[in-house]
């Protein structure tokens, strides 16, 4: 068991905590994760004002940024986007059905659950949305990137985007 | 039609308020984090003096101190009343937050309908639906009035607890108001509360009982006295305890930051001041997230101890108010995690919050605990040595034992009907999690994920937990590493040098839920075995957490010749991915480490390998 055990520990030393990615390589990673970052904003610009029409409610605020996925050791990041809104007018199981309707209409698959939430996945990013409570909330992540340690940190340790609150009729770049 | 049928006018929304819930948790905990400050400074004066000084100069200051220090001690009493204010309009702005969404729900629901309404008068080509746009308009009148009504009676409360939150203030915005406030007899006697809360600290019932038996006057002024005593017993309300840790972090920020621009940080020092930073940055970075539950923030700090365990520190940081929460997850991660891996950890935990909403059965709060000493591997020999203990069990029998205290704490608190409670542990927070429930930690479900191996060869042997789950990818090698339960083909069982037995097998008595197995790369063991908040495995134990066991996706248990062993595993992750000179490495780097560590290691642990 003692070389087994030893084993592992170095084939996960190797494997998971080499040393920094070769520039082109890193390049790429962050090309990735800029990618996925502007997927999840383009993402927020269509859906902010179409949940806060379709729902009749307003931004009540959140933040986008990255964040690591796979503590502690290896590498690994994604988008994220963490979004609430303010009550909406409307009784849960309709705004379920709007929210999901408006959802497809924009390409989304969904699958929707009248008792306060709607799932929905589209180009690599998961939506959830829980119509529950004083604030209804959205979030949204894509996959996680493939990454090395070093890109994964610098990304995860960049500050948050905290949205604009009232949502800006021409959205965030 | 036959007359005017009269629809009510839109009705106005709020006013634009200053205060909001956020505004007012933000001024409250500022104004600990100064009263902590000054009461730091307070009793780091008194009785100072400066060695070498004698005769006058000796007398001088001392005259001179005692005088400051008094005035430290208004300060301080006058800080006491205006955080004790702060907190009390906290709790009626949040309050007043909660009663005004269904109003605010109602109001754009009248309005739509009163638009709708109009609309189809208008549209009315004869006076055959008179009388039912009548009776509508009728209903939408009482509505109306209603829901004006009660904007207006918000609008008066909101503005009472204003004026009273001001007049508090101006009591003690003087230096005279403040010396009344510290010579007043009713003034809180912090030394007194902090002697009875260390009697009882740790029987969490008696803290909770204890605590709720305080006026807040007294709570407030424990808390920033002592924000490190409040914030961390287990028993306090995860609310309060939240106060004082907010108040901790930002009182060290401030104490250590000037102590660094001082040129006189220590290298201790310089830990906790970047384990503060850490937590600062997580709570600035949900700071705009409200907790539906509460109307407070979403975050909670339970736990900050950022000097403990030489420096890695000990954090726990909630999603939701888990007193209040229907369901409620603590989560234990293993290997390699400080105080500086919160990001990615709480990333997941605010994943497995929304999945688990999700499934709609009741509120969620999930839990990070960091609260034990988990084995790391850092670049040094001590480092590597600490990492090595990653097949010791000490260190999990005492944060089990640790996050058991934890547990009962989270019943003590616990408001209405009981929680369903979940504890979770990943890789050897895993065998943490175990070492918990074989102390009598008292949870509905346990989920293993990741696990090196469990205290016990059975379930049925952890006393007070209702099921247990266990996610097992066969490509995490880690999974591996746990003793064989059952009889290898020659009889024999696995040596008895691991942290215990496989989970995933059968005779252990868990249920093993879906993950899948992960790549069979080499380059991909350790991204399998940190993959256990994605996907599958991550639906999965939300529908754990949720209570919705019927939704679980399961696999089959391990048997022997089911699954590959860790030799065969590594050797088939090589060849898939070409990577003999990886393997090669693998076994070089192996030997080199064990040579190196042989002596240092070898007193730790009996059980350990050298």
């Amino acid at each position: 068991m003692r070389t087994l055990t030893l084993l592992a520990i170095g084939v996960m030393l190797l494997a998971g905590c080499a040393g920094p990615a070769d520039k082109a390589e890193a390049t790429q990673q962050r090309r990735d994760l800029d990618s996925a970052g502007r997927q999840v904003t383009q993402a927020l610009n269509e859906l902010v004002p179409t949940i806060a029409r379709e729902l009749r409610t307003t931004l009540h605020g959140g933040f986008t940024g990255w964040a690591s996925c796979t503590e502690p050791v290896a590498g690994n990041a994604q988008a994220i986007a963490d979004v609430q809104f303010d009550a909406i007018g409307l009784p849960t199981a309709e705004a379920v059905g709007k929210a999901a309707a408006a959802l497809r209409t924009q390409g989304w698959s969904v699958s929707a659950d009248p008792r306060g939430g709607v799932k929905a996945h589209r180009s690599g990013i998961d939506l959830i949305l829980n119509l529950q409570g004083i604030v209804q909330s959205m979030s949204l992540r894509t996959a996680c990137v493939e990454t090395s340690k070093d890109v994964d940190q610098e990304y995860a340790g960049r500050q948050p985007r905290h949205l604009p609150v009232p949502w800006p009729a021409s959205g965030i770049g | 039609m036959g007359g005017v049928i009269e629809v009510p006018a839109h009705v106005p929304g709020f006013p634009a308020l200053e205060s909001t819930p956020e505004g007012a948790e933000t001024l409250a905990t500022d104004l600990r984090a100064v009263a902590v400050d000054v009461k730091n400074a307070e009793s780091l004066l008194s009785g100072w003096a400066e060695p070498g000084w004698q005769g006058q100069a000796r007398d001088a200051q001392d005259h001179a101190l005692t005088r400051f220090v008094v005035r430290l001690d208004d300060a301080s009493a006058a800080l006491d009343v205006a955080v004790a204010a702060a907190g009390r309009f906290e709790e009626r702005i949040s309050a007043l937050s909660l009663r005004r969404a269904p109003i605010e729900t109602e109001r754009i629901s009248v309005n739509a309908d009163c638009a709708e309404l109009v609309r189809q008068i208008d549209a009315a080509t004869d006076d055959s639906q008179e009388q039912t746009f009548r009776s509508r308009a009728a209903t939408l009148r009482t509505r109306a009035a209603k829901v004006s009504g009660e904007i207006a009676a918000w609008v008066r409360d909101y503005d009472q607890a204003e004026s009273e939150f001001i007049a508090a203030l101006e009591r003690v915005d003087t230096l005279r108001e403040g010396r009344i406030a510290a010579d007043t007899a009713s003034r809180p006697d912090v030394d007194a509360l902090r002697a009875q809360l260390r009697r009882i600290e740790n029987d969490p019932r008696a803290v909770a009982a204890w605590w709720a038996g305080l006026t807040p006057a007294q709570r407030e002024a424990l808390t920033t006295d002592d924000p490190a005593l409040v914030g961390n017993a287990n028993g306090i309300p995860t609310r309060d305890r939240d106060e004082a840790n907010r108040a901790a972090v930002y009182a060290d920020i401030d104490y250590l930051s000037q102590r660094k621009s001082d040129g006189e940080l220590t290298e201790g020092e310089e830990e906790q001041l970047t384990n503060a930073e850490k937590v600062r940055e997580q709570l600035d970075k949900y700071r705009d997230l409200v907790d539906p539950l509460t109307g407070h923030e979403l975050g909670y700090v339970m736990v900050y101890k950022p000097g403990e365990y030489g420096g890695d520190g000990a954090v726990a940081f909630a999603f939701g108010d888990p007193d209040l929460a229907d369901n409620v997850a603590a989560f234990v991660p293993g290997f390699s995690n400080t105080t500086s891996s919160l990001d990615g950890n709480l990333n997941n935990l605010k994943g497995l919050y929304d999945t688990s909403g999700a499934d709609h059965r009741g509120s969620t709060s999930t839990i990070f605990w960091l609260d034990y000493n988990a084995p790391d591997f850092s670049g040094d020999p001590a480092g590597i040595v600490d990492g090595l203990m990653v097949t010791n069990p000490l260190e999990a029998m005492a944060g089990g034992h640790h996050f058991a205290d934890f547990i009962a704490g989270l019943h003590a608190t616990d408001q209405g009907p009981a929680a369903h409670l979940t504890a979770i542990g990943h890789s050897y927070g895993s065998t943490t999690v175990g070492h918990a429930l074989l102390d009598g930690a008292q949870v509905d479900d346990a989920i293993l994920i990741g696990s090196p191996g469990q205290p016990v060869a059975n379930a049925a042997l952890f006393p007070h937990v209702g099921h247990v789950w266990v996610g097992s990818m066969d490509h995490d090698p880690v999974t591996l590493l746990g003793e064989s339960i059952e009889p290898r083909i020659d009889g024999i069982t696995a040596a008895t040098d691991t942290l215990g037995f496989d989970p995933a097998q059968g005779t252990f008595g868990g249920t093993r839920f879906a993950t899948g197995d992960g790549t069979l790369r080499v380059e991909d063991l350790l991204q399998n075995h940190s993959s256990y908040f994605q996907g599958q495995s991550l639906h999965n134990m939300a529908h754990i957490v949720s209570g919705d066991d019927g939704a679980v996706t399961t696999q089959d248990h391990r048997h022997f010749g089911n699954y590959l062993t860790l030799p065969e595993l590594v050797g088939a992750a090589s060849a898939n991915s070409g990577a003999h000179a990886l393997w090669d490495g693998a076994v070089d780097l192996v030997d080199d480490v064990g040579s190196t560590i042989t002596g240092l290691t070898h007193a730790l642990d009996p059980r350990s390998w050298l």
